[in-house]
């Protein structure tokens, strides 16, 4: 557990503005070490955070075509998701499948605010996000055999389980894979990042800018950091438990997310929906293993 | 109610009625606060503007859905709401499969009024896939109570699985994927979204993941 859990709306929000900035930083590390590997020297660690940060004082226009207030809200929505599924993982460790439900909110935003604009290229990235909908099987498969190996889909129970057994990872490592594959999913310049490519400018966020595209950004950062911390916490929970070793192995994954993407080709849509499937597979095969 | 309490959290309030047991978790109260919210503003939402584009060409126009198009769309999405509610809060299983079944249907009410000749031979496609899965949707409800003597979540989480249960868990998923047109009966679907009416598809999107995430707790609570 990182955020001890309180009643107090001013810490509450303190806990989730300090992990979204913590996340800034991963992710400003992340393009680090891509720049790195390929030999440049990278922008500085903050970057990502001071480009979150800069949508926020710039000038907020709307296409005279977008669907309001659906162009406002479905943006609000992703971001509104992702505070949700913080406090219920970290902060008050619930049920995970509260988390899953906040990811399917996830990409139904994605959609809607491709959709909401009218443009042809926003759309086109919301198609992809439908399309990248039916891939993440890992999302569904992984936790289905944590049920089935410790009875509980409650965080707290989980990391309990492990503190007792060991690790789940020693367990169903295949299912560990299939989670850490949903995590590259969500790291910037990855693989599987269809929705993203550069060949459809930036995707469903095309036509977003100003303080709605710096809240769409802030969404995404809490996204990644409350994906990994699940990845930790669920697969790692018998050594992982501490606050300090979770930013420590935070910023591990980190490091190892950074080589993946910079030594993968981002692969075609329908190859990322049937890697994904494979791995989830996969995972399956690991339970009738064991 | 253990499984129900592992999986969705403390029981925060439920209706007594025999042993059809509507209940709210924190899982169901996130769920019934998504579909409310998204509900809400997608029935507010005006229809976008489409850009029509050509290659090698600057934005050529705009198209919108038309105003009584947009009314009857619109009280799709409104049921289509309704009808999601009663999918994510109810704890009987014949109640799930009614909700999910008027799921299916409102959903190709959103796009029976849409006047493109893909999108209505894609809705059709879709229409003959929920027909389709209805029969599993149900056919799983029965063997569930002809195996158990029961359709109540809450009594079900207590009965151990056997075979004939985890055929009747099998059959559930599949009617709830064809209905929600997931994965793989998701073809249709690519291809209706081609629709103008970004809050009416929007809801569709919705629709589909609050069905599987519902059917996730339910398959687990079989167990």
């Amino acid at each position: 557990m990182i955020y001890p859990a309180t009643n107090s709306m001013l810490y509450l929000f303190l806990e989730i503005i300090t992990a979204s900035l913590f996340a800034g930083l991963l992710l400003g590390l992340h393009r680090k070490v891509i720049a790195r590997i390929q030999r440049r020297p990278g922008p500085p660690l903050i970057q990502y955070m001071l480009h979150t940060l800069k949508f926020f004082i710039k000038e907020l226009t709307i296409p005279d075509t977008s669907s309001m207030p659906l162009y406002v809200a479905i943006a609000l929505a992703l971001a509104g998701a992702w505070v949700l599924a913080f406090l219920v993982g970290p902060v008050l460790l619930g049920p995970y499948i509260i988390i899953i439900m906040c990811y399917a909110v996830h990409k139904v935003s994605e959609h809607g605010i491709g959709l909401a604009t009218g443009s042809p290229y926003a759309k086109f990235g919301s198609s992809r996000a439908v399309l990248s909908a039916t891939s993440e099987m890992p999302l569904v498969v992984a936790p289905a055999l944590v049920f089935v190996r410790t009875n509980s889909l409650i965080l707290q129970d989980i990391i309990n389980y492990q503190i007792i057994n060991g690790s789940l990872v020693n367990q169903l490592p295949l299912a560990a894979l299939a989670t850490f594959i949903l995590v590259i999913t969500k790291t910037p310049f990855n693989p599987f990042g269809i929705v993203y490519g550069k060949d459809i400018i930036s995707g469903f966020k095309t036509e977003h800018f100003g303080v709605i595209r710096g809240v769409l950004m802030f969404g995404e950062t809490l996204a990644f950091f409350v994906l990994l911390w699940c990845f930790l916490v669920i697969f790692f929970g018998g050594v992982i438990n501490t606050p300090l070793t979770i930013l420590l192995a935070m910023i591990g994954v980190t490091f190892i997310l950074g080589f993946i993407c910079a030594l993968t080709p981002m692969v075609a849509p329908y190859h990322s929906v049937m890697i994904q499937w494979i791995f989830a597979l996969l995972a399956i095969a690991n339970v009738l293993l064991i | 109610m253990s499984d129900i309490l592992n999986l969705s959290g403390s029981i925060i309030g439920r209706i007594l009625l025999a042993d059809i047991v509507p209940y709210l978790t924190p899982f169901s109260l996130a769920l019934v606060i998504t579909i409310l919210v998204f509900t809400v503003f997608l029935t507010l939402s005006t229809p976008e503007f489409r850009a029509m584009i050509q290659f090698k060409k600057d934005v050529v126009g705009t198209s919108t859905v038309e105003k009584k198009e947009a009314r009857f769309r619109r009280f799709m999405t409104i049921l289509c709401g309704v009808a999601l509610l009663g999918v994510v809060t109810t704890g009987d299983l014949f109640n799930f499969a009614l909700f999910v079944s008027l799921v299916g249907v409102t959903n190709l009410g959103i796009f029976a009024g849409v006047k493109d000749s893909h999108v209505l031979n894609a809705a059709f496609q879709y229409g003959l896939v929920i027909m389709i899965c209805s029969l599993p949707l149900f056919g799983g409800v029965a063997i569930t109570l002809a195996r158990t003597g029961t359709l109540s979540m809450g009594v079900l989480a207590v009965i151990p699985a056997d075979p004939l249960v985890n055929i009747s868990r099998a059959l559930l998923i599949i009617g709830a994927i064809g209905e929600g047109a997931l994965a793989p009966f998701f073809a249709t679907k690519v291809e209706m979204i081609r629709a103008k009416g970004a809050p009416y598809i929007n809801m569709m999107h919705l629709s589909s993941l609050m069905v599987f995430t519902r059917i996730i707790e339910i398959i687990f609570i079989m167990g």
